[in-house]
């Protein structure tokens, strides 16, 4: 272990003067906890639940408020297990006791305004906020417009089911009502979205149910993307398992949907051809969240610009954002990469408000894709901040050609993966 | 280990936050670097690496043994569906902050 040099000593006093909690000497205390203020963080899902647990974790002083407008979470992951009927959604809701037990005031409330020079938000209840520090972590809002007709189309004919919750069952009930000989079709967004693998492990997941209850039944994936992600692992997958019951119909082969009727469940693309579909899910367009958008905190192509290593606002001093928001170089939307973002920036404020210096950056993703419930693929990363972007340096995709036993163990280690995480968020 | 100047520091120091009055702690960092990175391994194996199963638990592994596995994983030599994907993102010196650290979790 190191020495600790007079540099270091000194830095240790300056924190300690800049320092207002007077308290009583604990002594030998090996960790920090020199930091202290007032952190508000906004929005309870992966980034923020995750951030608010690492201020306090790495913080015990300082003064943590969530401020989540629900009073449970239902998370994405693992929701297209509740759309094959494989897992019911109380399986998938989460709560904020826990984090409440640990120390951080948890707020249901909706924020309305960030006025991040006053260094406060407003409430849609309770009255205002003030912050040392302000969180972000409002994932994504829908681009709504981008296909004619989608808003109106994805209330109740054609769901979105891409926030986890009413939409995801809206879907589930579709799907059980659905005649045998159907066609499902998915519409993943043009890219950057939520879940980059999501469209097409829920395609999986709907052939899984379908195979076994409706076998005459077909799946179109009308996709504006040119290439999707875990492409050759999924197309592998779907090969074996479901024969030709999925079909992908990539952007320049007519999968540029642009207009959508819900009264007669057709859908036409960018050709003029149209799409006639027994159960639809489309899946809007995606922007970052409302609230960073009415703030002024999104950039010219609705997301936001941050500092990648801090995840501080380029548009507001002290203002933080985290998650699906932000853009964060190489790493995709998720919620791993959401709550590594987190630490990462728990750690930076931590630090800021102790007068010290954020440790280097250190990030990683693990996302794992059912295609049945025993069969699971994979793709992780490793990124460093090289130049003030994220960049990947080691990773890739679960390999063409494993053996049937990977598999297995790859959907064994996706439940895994989801216990984990969960208790890591959400205590 | 402790090295002595450490000790002689971090008495002097307490010394004056008792005078002060302040209950602030001694490291040379608010967060060490070793924290980050571990914080990524909980997100798999569990907050202090305390897994949910079948991840397995990494906490209280002798350093030699936490290092020896993970550059197997890199180098291929042992087998594994996803750990080699992360093993060969960090640094040797890394991968002995990680080691130390789960060691005494």
């Amino acid at each position: 272990m190191e020495s600790i040099d007079r540099r270091d000593f000194l830095k240790v006093i300056g924190a300690a003067g800049a320092v207002t909690g007077f308290g009583s000497l604990v002594w030998p205390m090996e960790a920090l906890a020199a930091a202290s203020g007032k952190v508000v963080v906004v929005g309870g899902g992966f980034g923020g639940a995750t951030c608010a647990r690492y201020l306090k974790r790495w913080g015990p002083q300082l003064d943590v408020t969530l401020v989540e407008r629900d009073t449970s979470y239902i998370t994405c992951p693992f929701s297209n297990e509740v759309l094959s009927g494989n897992l019911d959604i109380s399986k998938i809701t989460h709560d904020y006791s826990n984090i409440h037990a640990q120390g951080i005031n948890v707020v249901h409330d909706e924020v309305t305004a960030i006025d991040a020079g006053g260094k406060s938000i407003s409430l849609k209840y309770g009255g205002s906020m003030k912050f040392d520090k302000l969180v972000v972590s409002p994932g994504v809002a829908f681009r709504w417009g981008t296909i004619e007709n989608d808003q109106a189309a994805v209330q109740q004919a054609m769901p979105h089911s891409w926030k986890a919750g009413e939409q995801t069952l809206l879907l589930r009930k579709q799907l059980k009502a659905m005649r045998d000989g159907g066609t499902v079709i998915i519409v993943p967004p043009k890219k950057p979205f939520r879940c980059p693998p999501g469209p097409y492990e829920r395609a999986s997941l709907i052939a899984h149910y379908l195979k076994w209850n409706k076998p005459k039944s077909k799946i179109l994936i009308v996709d504006a993307n040119p290439t999707h992600s875990k492409q050759a692992a999924f197309h592998e997958a779907w090969n074996k398992e479901y024969g030709n019951m999925i079909e992908w119909i990539k952007d320049t082969d007519g999968g540029v949907i642009t207009s959508a009727d819900p009264g007669t469940m057709t859908l036409r693309n960018d050709f003029g051809d149209e799409y006639k579909g027994d159960v639809i899910n489309l899946i809007p367009y995606q922007k970052a969240g409302e609230l960073v958008e009415t703030a002024g905190l999104t950039n010219k192509d609705g997301w936001c610009t941050v500092d990648m290593g801090t995840f501080e606002s380029a548009e507001a001093k002290d203002v933080h954002i985290i998650g699906d928001a932000c853009v964060a170089g190489a790493m995709p939307k998720s919620g791993h990469s959401a709550a590594a973002q987190a630490k990462n920036c728990a750690a930076a404020i931590v630090s800021m408000l102790a007068g010290d210096t954020p440790p280097e950056p250190t990030y990683a993703n693990t996302c794992y894709s059912l295609i049945g419930p025993k069969y699971g693929i994979s793709v992780a990363a490793v990124y460093r901040l090289k130049d003030g972007v994220i960049v990947k340096v080691s990773g890739g995709v679960s390999k063409v050609g494993n053996r049937d036993r990977v598999h297995e163990n790859e959907a064994k280690y996706a439940r895994g993966w989801y216990k984990s995480i969960t208790t890591d968020v959400f205590g | 280990m402790r090295s002595l100047p450490k000790i002689a520091a971090t008495g002097i120091s307490a010394v004056l936050f008792g005078i002060l009055g302040l209950n602030q702690g001694f490291a040379a960092d608010a967060v060490p670097r070793a924290e980050l990175l571990a914080s990524m391994c909980n997100t798999c194996h569990g907050t202090d690496g305390k897994g949910a199963k079948p991840m397995p638990s990494i906490n209280g592994e002798e350093p030699a043994d936490f290092i020896d596995l993970m550059q197997a994983f890199a180098s291929g030599e042992e087998p594994t569906s996803i750990m080699d994907r992360h093993a060969q993102g960090y640094t040797e010196a890394e991968l002995k902050l990680l080691a130390e650290y789960f060691s005494k979790q």
